[in-house]
C-alpha cells in the first residue's frame, strides 16, 4: 500500500501515516491478519523518525484497527476492520466539519444521539 | 568488490571438495579396500563392490567437472546484459556449491560408516539420520553461502534522464515523501507444501513396508517440502532509494537510479512459468499470472514482480525517477 506524507502540511506526520493505513484498510488493500511494515523499515523508507511511525501505530491500536505484539509487529485486527476504518475516518471528518461550522462537542453529541434515536 | 565476491564464491566448491578429499585420505588406513555397491543390505549377499578410489572419483569428480563447466559458464555469460549475467552467475554458483556440498557430505557419511571395517561385508550402512538430516543441511548451507556471496543487488547501471513522457505517473507534491510497502502470504505455497509432504509420507510408508528400514530414507521427501515454507512470505518495498522484493529468503534489490521506466504488464501462465520458474529470480519474482509491475532497467533488461496495485506502484516509480532526473534538490 502507498504511504505518503507531506512535511510541509499542518497535519502531524504521525496522523498522516495513520491516515494512510486507515485508507488502506478501508479500501481493502489491508485485511484482517495482514502485517504492517516494521516501524524502523517504514521510517527508513519515508525518511521520518521511527517514533513518528510508532506513534501512528499506537493511535491505530487505540482505535482498535491493529494490534501490536512484541516480535510480531503490527497486525490488522477486528471483526470488520474495513468498516471500523471507514467509521474512524468519518468521525474524524465529522469533528473537523463541526469545528469549522462552530458546532461544539455537546451540540454535536446531541445531533448524533438524535440520529441514533 | 563484486569480482572478489565472485572469486570467493567460486572458490567455495573446490575448498569443500578438497576438504572431503583430505578427510578421506586421513581415514584411508581405517577403511576397507572396497565397499558394497549392490546388495549387502539387511543381511542380503553383496552382489558387487566398488573401490574407495572409484567411489571418491565419482562423488568428488562429478562436482569438480561441474565446477569447471561453471567457470566456463561464468566467462560466457559475460557477453550478456549485466543484470542477466549477474543472475546466471548467481545460479551457476548456487548450483555448483549445492552439488559439491551434497556429494562431499554423502561420501563422508558413507566412508564414516565403513571406518574400522576390514572387508566390504563388515562395512556398516550410513545412518538414516545422517543421510536425511545432515545432507539437506549441508545443501542448505551451501545454497545460502553461495547466494549471499552473489549478492541481491542488480548491477544494471544508471538510467539517464527521466522516464518517457507516455509512462504512467502518480502526482506528487514537491516536499512529499512516499513509499510503497506490501506484505502478503502466498497461499499456493502452503497448498503445495501440504500436498508434497502428504505424498512423501505416503511414499515413505510404502517404502518401509516393501524395503524395510532403508525405506525410512523416504522421510527426506517429507522434510524437503518443509524447506519451501519460508517461500510463502512476499514483500515489496519501493522508496526513493530502491525497489526491493523478497520471496522468503530470496531477495532482489534494484536501485531506483537503474530504472529507466516502470509499467504494468499482464503476465499470462506461460510467461509466468518462463519468468518465474525457468529464469528464476533474475528475471522476475511473480507469484501468480495476472497484472504485474515491470521495470525496464538501464542495461535494457526487464524485471517483473507481483504488486496488488501495479498501476499506482508504476506511477510512483516513474514520478520518483522524474524527481531524480530533475536533481537532488527535489528529492
Amino acid at each position: 500500500m502507498l504511504f505518503r506524507v507531506d512535511p510541509s502540511s499542518s497535519t502531524p506526520l504521525s496522523d498522516q501515516i495513520a491516515g494512510c493505513v486507515r485508507r488502506g484498510i478501508a479500501d481493502g488493500l489491508l485485511t484482517r491478519g495482514d502485517r504492517l511494515p516494521a516501524g524502523r523499515e517504514l521510517a527508513s523508507s519515508l525518511g521520518v523518525n521511527m517514533h513518528t511511525v510508532l506513534r501512528a501505530y499506537g493511535d491505530l491500536r487505540d482505535e482498535g484497527l491493529i494490534e501490536l505484539r512484541p516480535g510480531r509487529g503490527a497486525t490488522v485486527t477486528g471483526a470488520s476492520p474495513a468498516d471500523q476504518a471507514r467509521l474512524v475516518e468519518t468521525v474524524r471528518e465529522l469533528v473537523a466539519t463541526a469545528r469549522r461550522a462552530g458546532v461544539g462537542r455537546e451540540e454535536l453529541m446531541s445531533l448524533v444521539d438524535k440520529e441514533f434515536a | 568488490m563484486r569480482k572478489i565476491r565472485w572469486f570467493i564464491g567460486m572458490s567455495v566448491p573446490p575448498a569443500v571438495l578438497g576438504g572431503a578429499l583430505l578427510t578421506m585420505l586421513a581415514w584411508r588406513d581405517r577403511l576397507p579396500a572396497e565397499l558394497p555397491h549392490r546388495g549387502g543390505v539387511d543381511g542380503r549377499p553383496i552382489l558387487s563392490t566398488i573401490t574407495i578410489e572409484g567411489l571418491a572419483g565419482v562423488m568428488l569428480g562429478t562436482p569438480a567437472l561441474l565446477w569447471l563447466a561453471g567457470l566456463v559458464g561464468f566467462v560466457l555469460v559475460g557477453r550478456l546484459p549485466a543484470t542477466l549475467a549477474h543472475w546466471l552467475r548467481a545460479t551457476i554458483q548456487v548450483a555448483v556449491t549445492a552439488v559439491s556440498a551434497a556429494l562431499s557430505t554423502v561420501l563422508l557419511v558413507i566412508l564414516h560408516a565403513a571406518t574400522d571395517a576390514r572387508t566390504a561385508a563388515e562395512a556398516g550402512m550410513p545412518s538414516t539420520a545422517a543421510m536425511t538430516g545432515l545432507v539437506p543441511l549441508t545443501i542448505l548451507a551451501g545454497v545460502l553461502v553461495a547466494a549471499l556471496l552473489a549478492g541481491r543487488r542488480s548491477p544494471a547501471g544508471r538510467a539517464i534522464g527521466a522516464p518517457d513522457p507516455d509512462a504512467t505517473r502518480l502526482p506528487l507534491a514537491d516536499q512529499e515523501k512516499v513509499a510503497w510497502q506490501e506484505r502478503r502470504v502466498h497461499r499456493v505455497v502452503d497448498l503445495a507444501v501440504a500436498t508434497l509432504a502428504l505424498s512423501g509420507a505416503a511414499m515413505t510408508a510404502v517404502l518401509v513396508m516393501t524395503a524395510g528400514s532403508p525405506g525410512w530414507a523416504g522421510v527426506v521427501s517429507v522434510i524437503v517440502p518443509m524447506t519451501l515454507l519460508p517461500m510463502r512470505s512476499y514483500r515489496l518495498t519501493i522508496d526513493e532509494r530502491a525497489v526491493r522484493v523478497r520471496i522468503g529468503p530470496i531477495s532482489r534489490e534494484v536501485a531506483l537510479e537503474s530504472v529507466r521506466r516502470a509499467d504494468v504488464v499482464d503476465v499470462d501462465a506461460s510467461q509466468w512459468l518462463l519468468k518465474g520458474v525457468l529464469h528464476g529470480a533474475g528475471a522476475g519474482m511473480v507469484l501468480l499470472p495476472g497484472p504485474a509491475l515491470a521495470l525496464r532497467l538501464a542495461d535494457g533488461s526487464d524485471f517483473l514482480m507481483s504488486c496488488r496495485d501495479a498501476t499506482t506502484a508504476a506511477g510512483l516509480i516513474n514520478s520518483m525517477r522524474d524527481r531524480q532526473a530533475a536533481g537532488p534538490a527535489l528529492i
